[in-house]
């Protein structure tokens, strides 16, 4: 297995009486989209920021092997960044702008040029390309923004809250972007408090609160963390109760009107709770369920709420 | 220089100096500024009979030798006698049909008849024949060509006004039928070489009659030294002028670039890019550059409006400022230097400025403009120790250096301990303000105090 492109171990941040972040540690393999999340305030920022080098952390340890075998401080082509405090020069054409971005990555002018003309094709956006930023919509903004952080190819971009502000048309239009620069071999490090989107998207997930970390790992193996497998729901005549269905590897029933559904044990195979059911009752339908990420993140805070004031994204789309 | 301080360089230099604007702001500049001087001129003229865009005089006895010379002053018009009597041309100028009469001999005074006592054109004319005397005299002499550019002399005008009651306050300085020897401007003289031995110097005043060149001694007439002292002490305060405008546009620039990257939200991902102290270096040589350029450019489009004054005036001459190549030498890199200093000053307070429209600390930047304004002071005194001393001091040393070069007498150790303290300056300001810029720029929100900022600087 190769290096990882980065390695986190337990990165502390304090500012004045807040603890922003607190022992996260996390590694993101070659080629992958690792998703940090979490509600306002969970301190994803604080870590993005520290990863881009722009503050030091408190205490921990951040490497980067980026297309070596050792680890190496990253040179600036090989790092890409979309802040989350974002902005650009407002009363210069865009062209230009890109241009400058690409430049300060280590670009040449011709190759800036060729790059920012070919993505600003590929969004739409080539017929804007003479016009200052300040005359675009926010959505072009925001796409000229995204570009200007992946213009130069890196090896390795970080991308603070990439979905903010695009509207559901724009967010897939991201998505597929997103996928297409992981499939062309650019690893990939994305904060969002938009769960919904990042379960359609990310490979692995470190969840986190009050700048701790609440789970990390792949969707299936966040969904064991939290004992939230599969959950089956069956069709059948009513007239029985919760003390009726004796199957083996379902448990937490719950009966309705229309039937009763109940979470598949982990290591149960389906056919087996199928058999058991079918023994008992007559199935007129069944239907799978999965946690999504916004209830295995609910379900892993237990009793711990969020940051204060903050609310956990919902479905974005 | 990296790629990427050039580009950091190229990127400032653009922004802030933009050849269509500099150019239209130049163009307003000579249109409002030609507008001034015609106003002025007008109002100058108002006393004059026959105020137009030039006037009608008649050589009594005609001088052909200056038609050509005339010929290419578009604001006087020399009217043919046509075989008129004195006391008919009189006449005509009492009319009004005609400014003035010029009666001017191989040698001796100009006259000159007119209805006015201070008739404009009439320094235009006094050059012209003084030119045209001196031609003819160095020719018959067979002096060389440089030394004949070098001996100029003003001839003596003496004017006559007619058709005018003397005022009551005795402010009318030339009464009417009385002739009157004018001031005539103080022009420099310089004695061909070979004339200069065993000669006694010699002032030639204003309006006198120059001796004749046996009688003229030394390398220099004390006339010609104090024009050339007053040339000296212009060329001086016009540099430190220029300094202050390059200053301040210096300031306007590094204030509007490094706030609005703040307020545009541009800083944290240029600092993801790049160091602060890169990017720092990279503004400073841009701006920098923006400064000067703009600076060249208020003073060309000066230099424009000054010849349009001139013009006006039928006289088309460029100023005697006592510059030469050493000196305007001296004087780009001590602005350069000076530019580079006071902007790093600029940086360093404009980055921790949160809100450019309310914080207080927007004043602290026009302090830069006192060591300036301080110089400007004392330029006229270019030896004086006050000035010897603002020559060394960084903060004062580029206006002072320069200006003092011109205009005084300094050491050549002087110059080089001023220098060389300068960019020991710059070399410390930079460090400093990259320090205070780095942390400075990706605050938002609150200003860092300056028990903050002094914190940085002794962690730097």
């Amino acid at each position: 297995m190769a290096n990882p492109v980065l390695t986190t171990a337990s990165i502390e941040k304090q500012y004045e009486s807040v603890q922003a972040v607190d022992g996260i540690s996390f590694t993101v393999q070659p080629g992958e989209i690792f998703a940090l999340l979490g509600p306002n305030g969970a301190g994803k920022t604080t870590v993005v920021r520290m990863l881009m080098g722009i503050i030091r952390p408190d205490a921990g340890t951040i490497s980067y092997c980026l297309g070596g075998q050792e680890p190496a401080a990253p040179r600036p082509s090989e790092l890409g960044y979309l802040p989350e405090d974002r902005g650009l020069y407002r009363d210069i054409p865009v062209e230009r702008t890109l241009i400058y971005f690409g430049r300060l990555r280590g670009m040449s002018q011709a190759a800036a040029r060729s790059a920012a003309r070919e993505w600003l094709e590929r969004l739409g956006l080539a017929d804007r390309m003479a016009d200052k930023l300040d005359t675009l919509s926010k959505g072009n903004q925001q796409k000229v923004q995204f570009i200007s952080s992946i213009l130069h190819r890196p090896a390795f971009a970080v991308l603070d809250e990439p979905f903010s502000g695009l509207d559901p048309l724009n967010q897939d239009l991201f998505l597929d972007l997103l996928r297409d620069l992981r499939n062309g071999g650019m690893t990939i490090l994305l904060s969002a408090h938009q769960m919904a989107l990042v379960e359609r998207l990310a490979d692995r997930v470190l969840l986190m609160n009050r700048g701790r970390e609440v789970l990390q790992g792949t969707l299936p193996e966040l969904r064991r963390a939290v004992q939230a497998g599969t959950r089956l729901r069956f069709q059948v005549p009513p007239g029985f109760a919760v003390e009726d269905v004796r199957v083996t590897g379902l448990s937490d029933i719950e009966v309705s009107a229309d039937g009763f559904g109940g979470q598949v044990d982990d290591g149960v195979a389906l056919n087996d709770v199928l058999r058991q059911v079918a023994a008992q009752f007559d199935i007129y339908g069944v239907h799978s369920e999965q946690l999504t990420l916004h209830d295995i993140y609910i379900r892993a805070l237990g009793d711990k709420p969020p940051a204060n004031g903050t609310e956990i994204g919902g479905p974005a789309a | 220089m990296s790629q990427t301080l050039w580009a950091i360089a190229v990127w400032e230099l653009r922004r802030f100096f933009k050849l269509r604007d500099q150019v239209i702001g130049f163009v307003l500049l000579v249109v409002v500024g030609g507008g001034v001087a015609g106003l002025m001129t007008f109002l100058g003229n108002r006393g004059s009979s026959t105020f137009s865009a030039g006037v009608s005089i008649a050589f009594l006895p005609p001088l052909p030798q200056l038609d050509a010379q005339l010929a290419a002053v578009t604001t006087i018009k020399v009217v043919p006698t046509g075989g008129a009597s004195e006391a008919e041309l009189r006449a005509k100028v009492v009319a009004g049909e005609l400014d003035g009469i010029v009666q001017a001999g191989a040698d001796g005074p100009v006259r000159i008849v007119t209805k006015v006592p201070h008739p404009w054109w009439q320094h235009t004319i006094a050059t012209l024949i003084t030119q045209q005397r001196q031609q003819q005299q160095l020719q018959s002499k067979g002096w060389s060509e440089i030394d004949a550019m070098a001996f100029i002399q003003a001839v003596p005008i003496q004017v006559e006004v007619i058709g005018k009651k003397p005022m009551a306050d005795g402010l009318d300085l030339v009464p009417t039928g009385v002739s009157g020897a004018l001031p005539t401007p103080a022009v420099p003289v310089a004695v061909p070489s070979e004339l200069a031995q065993d000669q006694p110097a010699s002032t030639l005043a204003a309006g006198e009659a120059s001796p004749p060149a046996q009688e003229r001694g030394g390398q220099k007439t004390d006339l010609a030294k104090q024009s050339e002292k007053e040339a000296s002490a212009a060329g001086a305060s016009l540099m430190v002028g220029l300094m202050l405008y390059a200053v301040f546009i210096s300031l306007s620039f590094v204030f509007i670039g490094v706030t609005g990257e703040k307020r545009d939200r541009v800083t944290e991902q240029v600092v993801a890019a790049v160091s602060p102290q890169t990017w720092i270096d990279g503004k400073l040589i841009g701006l920098t550059l923006a400064s000067v350029g703009s600076t060249l450019v208020f003073a060309l489009g000066m230099l424009v409006i000054y010849l349009g004054f001139k013009y006006f005036k039928g006289e088309f001459a460029l100023p005697q400022l006592g510059l030469g190549p050493m000196e305007v030498g001296l004087f780009l890199v001590s602005a350069l230097l000076g530019l580079v200093m006071w902007s790093c000053f600029f940086a360093a307070v404009a980055a921790t400025i949160n809100d450019p429209n309310t914080s207080a600390r927007s004043g602290i930047l026009f302090l830069a403009l006192i060591p300036v304004f301080i110089v400007w002071t004392v330029v006229d005194r270019p030896d004086d120790t006050a000035m010897q001393v603002m020559m060394l001091v960084p903060l004062t040393a580029p206006a002072a250096l320069p200006a003092r070069y011109v205009a005084g007498q300094p050491h050549a150790w002087e110059i080089v301990v001023s220098l060389v303290l300068l960019m020991a300056t710059i070399l410390l300001l930079r460090r400093l303000a990259g320090k205070i810029f780095a942390l400075g720029i990706l605050m938002h929100g609150k200003e860092p105090s300056l028990r903050e900022m002094w914190r940085w600087v002794r962690e730097a």
